[in-house]
C-alpha cells in the first residue's frame, strides 16, 4: 500500500526513482576479523545512523542498507580493543571482509597529556604533527561545554585546598581524584598543592585526554586512578592530505569514527556509570580489622556494600545510583539509566542542536578543514560534556514539595512531602557536607508566625544563632544529611575522620518523604498563610565558619497554601 | 465514526446550554506577583453538589520540543484525555510527583509515537522530565467544564455559565488567590478580579 503510493507518487512528479529500489535485497554481508580470527561482537553501523548490528561468533554480520542511500555505503566497525575501521560498500555486497587493527596493548608511563585548550597556533600547529593537536582546536562546542564545568577546575578548587591544608597524612589521595594526571605517574603519593601551583596540563583537572585514553574502570572503593587501566598510546605521524598529521589516540562512544587526525577505539565502558565510578565512588578503610555497625544506619544494605562494615562512604554517588537501578522492576521507565543519560545531556542554552562534534570558530584553513571532517548526527548520539551537577537551575527543579495543612479549632496540622524526583542517587549526593534543609512555617494574617507544637525541628548542625544570618536550627523543619562520626562523640568530621556514619536521611529517588507539623492557631483570626521551603546547602554551617566560605544556599522549591478561618 | 461520535456530543452541549439558556458570563484580570507577566493563571469554577455537566470529548495535546513543555500549562476539565507528543530531536521522559497525575511516568521515548493520559482527580499536575530537570510545565485540571486561562495581561473569560452562586477559584504556579463567591444573573457578565501572591 505504502510501497505503490510512493511509486505513484514518483511516477506523477517524475522524480527519479533510485535504482536500488527495484533490488529486494538491500543488505550488505560480510566478516570482521584480525586478518585471520573471527572478531565476535562487534559494532557494525552505516555512518552516523542510530541502530546497527552486531557480530555473530564467527565474526559475520547482515547490514540491511536504506534503499535511498547513495552507493557505495560507509560502513563502519568498532569494537572495544580495536581501532574502528571503516569502508565504502556496494549495496549487495556479499562475503565482505572487513580487517580491525589492534588497539597496542600496554600503556606508556612517559605519555605526555595532550592540552584541552584550543591552541593559539592555529591550523598549522595543530596539523605539522608539531605536537600541539590540542583537543579543543577542533571539538570547540566539547571544550566550551567542558570548560565551564566543575570537571575543568578539579585542582583550582578553594574549597578543596582549604580542605586540603587540614588533611595531615589523607592528603596524600586527595591528587588521586582531583589531579589524576599527574597522580597517575605516583597513586597515593601525589600533593594536590604542588599540582596546583605547577601549572601545565596537568592542572588542568580532569580533562579530555585524561578521559578518553581510559581503557578500563575498576568498581572499587579504591580513589580514582587506582582503579584505572589506561592506553596511552602515541601513533606516528602520517600523511593526510597535503600535510602530516600526528594521530590522536582516544577511546570513545561511537563506532562510526575513523576521521582524521582521531585514531579512534571504541568503548562502550564510557556510555556506563561505572566509568565514572572510578571517583564517584569512594570510602575509608578502617584501620586493624575495624567494622561500624552499618545495619543500624542502612538496614538494607547488602554486606558487600560496605564489606561487612570495613568500609566507611565517602564518595557514595556511584552505589547510590546502584542500589536505585537494582530496586527497580525490569519494565521501570527509568531502569538503565546511566549517569551519563542525566550529566552529560543538553540543555535549553545550548540550542540550536548542534549536529556535528567538530566545530572550530578558527580562521580560514582550519574552519575549512573541520568542515569537510565533520559528519552530521542525530543530536541524541551526541552527549554535551557539561557535567552540570549541583547548579542553581538543576536543583530548582529536583525536588517536589507538597503542602497540606488543615485547621482544626485552634490546631494547624501541616502536611508536607519532599521528593527526589529528578536525581539519580540521593538528594542530596556527593561529598559528606552537602546538607538540605526544609522549612516550615505559618503566619497569621497580621504577619505573626505561629508556635509550634508538634513534629520536626532543625536540627542543631544548621547553625546556632539569629536566623537571618542562615543559623536555622530549632526552627520547625528538617534536615537531611549524611551524618559522619568518630569515635569521640564528634559528628560532621572530615570523611578521613570517620569512623562510622550516624545517620543518612538523604532521599531516595523517587520516594516521597512525608514530614507532619502542628502548630497552635489560637489566637488566629481571618487567615493563616503556610509556606515551605527547600534549601540546598553545600556545606555545614559549622565548617562554612570555619573555612570562611558562603553556604551556598539554593532554594530548591518554595510553596505555601493558605487556610481561611 | 470519531466525527460523529463528537458531533453529537456538540449537538448534546448545545442542547444542554440552550436548556439553561439563562447563562451568564465571567470576566476578570488576574495580577501575577513576582511573574514576568500574568499568564499562565487558570481562573475555575469550584464544583458544588448539584451541578452536572457531559463528560469532555476533546484529547488535547502536550508536546515536547527544544526541551521544553509545549504549552507551558495546558488547563483541561476533569476527565481529559491528554495526548503527550515529543517533537524534539531528543528523547524525553515524562513523568508527574502530582497526586493529582496519579504520579504517572510515561517512561522515555523519542519519535512519533503518542501517549496518552486521563485525569480522573482535579488539581494541579506538575510535567518532568528526568532526563532534563529544567524542564517543566503543568496540566491544570479543573473540577468543571468553567475554567479559563488568562492571557499575558492577565485577562481571562468563562463563558455560558449557568445563573447561580458559585466560589471561583484561581491555580497559578506562582501562588494563592483568594477565592471569591459570585452570583451569576440570568444573562450578562460578571466581573471579578484576582490577586495571586
Ligand atoms: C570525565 C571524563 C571526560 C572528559 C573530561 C571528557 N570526556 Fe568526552 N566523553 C566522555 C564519556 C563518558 C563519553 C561517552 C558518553 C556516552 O556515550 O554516554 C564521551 C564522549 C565523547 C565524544 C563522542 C561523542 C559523544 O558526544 O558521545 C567526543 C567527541 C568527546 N567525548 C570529546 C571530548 C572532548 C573534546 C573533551 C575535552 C573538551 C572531552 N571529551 C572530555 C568522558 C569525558
Ligand atoms: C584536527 C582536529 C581534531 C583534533 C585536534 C582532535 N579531534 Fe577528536 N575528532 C575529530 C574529528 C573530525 C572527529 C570525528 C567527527 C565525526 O565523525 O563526527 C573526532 C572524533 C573524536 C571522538 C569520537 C571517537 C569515538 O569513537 O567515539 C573523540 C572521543 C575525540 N574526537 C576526542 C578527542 C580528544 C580527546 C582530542 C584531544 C586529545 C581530540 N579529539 C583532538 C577531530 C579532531
Ligand atoms: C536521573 C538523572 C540522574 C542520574 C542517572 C545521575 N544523576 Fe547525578 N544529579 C542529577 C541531578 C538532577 C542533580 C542535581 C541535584 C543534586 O545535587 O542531587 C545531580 C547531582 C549530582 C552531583 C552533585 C552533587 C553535589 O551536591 O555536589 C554529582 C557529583 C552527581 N550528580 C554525580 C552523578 C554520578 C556519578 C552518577 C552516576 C553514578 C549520577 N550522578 C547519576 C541527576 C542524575
Ligand atoms: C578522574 C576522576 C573523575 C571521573 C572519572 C569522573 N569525575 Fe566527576 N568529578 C570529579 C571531581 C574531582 C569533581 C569535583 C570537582 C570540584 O568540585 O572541584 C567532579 C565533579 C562532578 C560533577 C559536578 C558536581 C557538582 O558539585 O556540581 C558531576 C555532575 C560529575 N562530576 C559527574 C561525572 C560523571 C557523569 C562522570 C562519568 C562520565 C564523572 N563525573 C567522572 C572527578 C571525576
Ligand atoms: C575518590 C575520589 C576522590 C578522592 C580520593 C577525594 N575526592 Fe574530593 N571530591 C571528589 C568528587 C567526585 C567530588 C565532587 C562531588 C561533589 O561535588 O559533591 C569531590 C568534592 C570535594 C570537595 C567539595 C568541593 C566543593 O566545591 O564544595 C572538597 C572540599 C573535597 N572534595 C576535598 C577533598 C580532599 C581534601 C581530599 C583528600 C583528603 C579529597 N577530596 C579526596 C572525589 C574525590
Ligand atoms: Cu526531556
Amino acid at each position: 500500500m505504502k510501497k505503490s503510493l510512493l511509486l505513484s507518487l514518483f511516477l506523477i512528479f517524475g522524480i527519479s526513482v533510485p535504482l536500488i529500489l527495484a533490488q529486494s535485497n538491500a543488505v550488505i554481508t560480510g566478516r570482521v576479523s584480525d586478518g585471520i580470527l573471527p572478531i565476535a561482537g562487534a559494532r557494525v553501523i552505516i555512518q552516523a545512523d542510530t541502530a546497527w548490528v552486531t557480530t555473530d561468533s564467527q565474526g559475520r554480520f547482515r547490514l540491511p542498507v536504506d534503499r535511498y542511500r547513495s552507493n557505495p555505503v560507509p560502513v563502519m566497525v568498532g569494537k572495544k580493543g580495536w581501532f574502528n575501521g571503516s569502508w565504502r560498500l556496494e549495496k549487495g555486497r556479499r562475503n565482505a571482509e572487513l580487517i580491525l587493527a589492534p588497539v597496542p596493548q600496554g600503556d606508556n608511563p612517559h605519555y605526555r597529556w595532550i592540552d584541552p585548550a584550543p591552541s593559539s597556533g592555529g591550523m598549522m600547529g595543530t596539523m605539522m604533527g608539531g605536537g600541539s593537536q590540542t583537543c579543543g582546536s577542533c571539538h570547540e562546542n566539547y571544550y566550551d561545554w567542558w570548560k565551564e564545568s566543575s570537571m575543568a577546575k578539579t585542582t583550582r578548587n578553594q574549597r578543596v585546598l582549604d580542605q586540603y591544608k587540614d588533611a595531615g597524612a589523607a592528603r596524600k589521595i586527595c591528587a588521586d581524584c582531583h589531579a589524576p594526571a599527574a597522580a597517575v605517574q605516583a597513586p597515593g603519593q601525589t600533593d594536590l598543592l604542588k599540582v596546583a601551583q605547577q601549572g601545565g596540563v596537568e592542572t588542568e583537572g580532569v580533562f579530555c585526554d585524561f578521559c578518553h585514553k581510559i581503557k578500563d574502570v575498576k568498581v572499587s572503593f579504591k580513589p580514582g586512578v587506582q582503579t584505572l587501566k589506561f592506553s596511552r598510546i602515541e601513533r606516528p605521524s602520517r600523511r593526510l592530505g597535503m600535510m602530516s598529521t600526528r594521530p590522536v589516540m582516544a577511546y570513545g562512544s561511537l563506532a562510526d569514527v575513523v576521521t582524521p587526525p582521531m585514531a579512534a577505539g571504541f568503548n562502550p565502558a564510557l556510555s556506563k556509570s561505572e566509568f565514572c565510578s572510578s571517583c564517584h565512588l569512594n570510602g575509608r578503610e578502617l584501620p586493624g580489622k575495624k567494622t561500624w555497625d552499618y545495619k543500624a544506619v542502612y538496614p538494607d544494605a547488602s554486606p558487600e556494600e560496605f564489606q561487612n562494615g570495613r568500609i566507611v562512604p565517602n564518595q557514595w554517588t556511584y552505589r547510590e545510583w546502584k542500589n536505585w537501578q537494582e530496586s527497580l522492576a525490569a519494565n521501570d521507565p527509568n531502569k538503565g539509566q546511566q549517569c551519563q543519560d542525566c550529566h552529560m545531556n543538553w540543555t535549553q542554552d545550548m540550542l540550536p542542536y548542534d549536529k556535528y562534534i567538530v566545530r572550530s570558530a578558527g580562521g580560514g584553513m582550519m574552519n575549512i578543514m573541520i568542515r569537510r571532517l565533520r559528519v552530521r548526527r542525530d543530536p541524541s548520539t551526541i552527549h554535551p560534556h557539561k557535567f552540570e551537577g549541583a547548579t542553581v537551575k538543576r536543583l530548582q527543579n529536583t525536588a517536589f514539595l507538597l503542602l497540606r495543612p488543615s485547621l482544626q479549632g485552634n490546631r494547624l496540622s501541616v502536611m508536607v512531602s519532599v521528593t527526589n524526583t529528578n536525581a539519580g542517587h540521593r538528594l542530596p549526593t556527593g561529598v559528606t557536607f552537602r546538607n538540605m534543609l526544609l522549612l516550615v512555617q505559618a503566619t497569621d494574617s497580621t504577619g505573626k508566625i505561629l508556635s509550634q507544637t508538634g513534629g520536626p525541628k532543625i536540627p542543631e548542625w544548621a547553625g546556632k544563632g539569629s536566623p537571618g544570618k542562615g543559623n536555622y536550627a530549632g526552627l520547625p523543619g528538617v534536615g537531611y544529611a549524611r551524618i559522619t562520626a568518630d569515635d569521640h562523640g564528634n559528628i560532621n568530621v572530615p570523611f578521613w575522620e570517620a569512623t562510622k556514619i550516624v545517620q543518612d536521611n538523604r532521599l531516595v529517588p523517587r520516594k516521597q518523604d512525608v514530614q507532619n507539623f502542628v502548630f497552635n492557631a489560637a489566637k488566629t483570626r481571618n487567615y493563616i498563610t503556610v509556606k515551605a521551603t527547600l534549601i540546598y546547602r553545600k556545606s555545614f554551617k559549622k565548617m562554612a565558619d570555619k573555612y570562611g566560605w558562603d553556604t551556598g544556599d539554593v532554594v530548591m522549591e518554595k510553596t505555601s497554601k493558605v487556610v481561611y478561618k | 465514526m470519531r466525527i460523529i461520535s463528537i458531533a453529537f456530543s456538540i449537538a448534546l452541549l448545545v442542547l444542554i446550554s440552550a436548556l439553561n439558556l439563562v447563562a451568564g458570563e465571567i470576566t476578570g484580570t488576574v495580577t501575577v506577583k513576582g511573574a514576568a507577566d500574568n499568564g499562565g493563571a487558570v481562573v475555575y469554577i469550584a464544583k458544588n453538589k448539584d451541578m452536572k455537566f457531559p463528560a469532555p470529548v476533546q484529547e488535547p495535546a502536550m508536546n515536547q520540543k527544544n526541551l521544553k513543555f509545549a504549552p507551558h500549562v495546558l488547563p483541561v476539565m476533569v476527565g481529559t484525555t491528554v495526548k503527550f507528543k515529543n517533537n524534539d530531536k531528543v528523547a524525553h521522559n515524562i513523568f508527574t510527583p502530582s497526586p493529582a497525575g496519579d504520579m504517572f511516568n510515561l517512561g522515555t521515548w523519542k519519535g512519533d509515537q503518542v501517549k496518552t493520559h486521563t485525569f480522573n482527580k482535579s488539581g494541579e499536575v506538575v510535567l518532568l522530565c528526568n532526563l532534563h530537570p529544567e524542564m517543566e510545565g503543568f496540566i491544570y485540571v479543573a473540577p468543571t467544564p468553567y475554567f479559563a486561562m488568562t492571557d499575558a495581561t492577565g485577562r481571562y473569560k468563562i463563558e455560558n455559565v449557568p445563573a447561580g452562586s458559585y466560589t471561583i477559584k484561581v491555580w497559578s504556579e506562582h501562588g494563592n488567590a483568594r477565592p471569591q463567591k459570585v452570583k451569576i444573573p440570568e444573562k450578562g457578565t460578571v466581573t471579578v478580579n484576582f490577586t495571586v501572591k
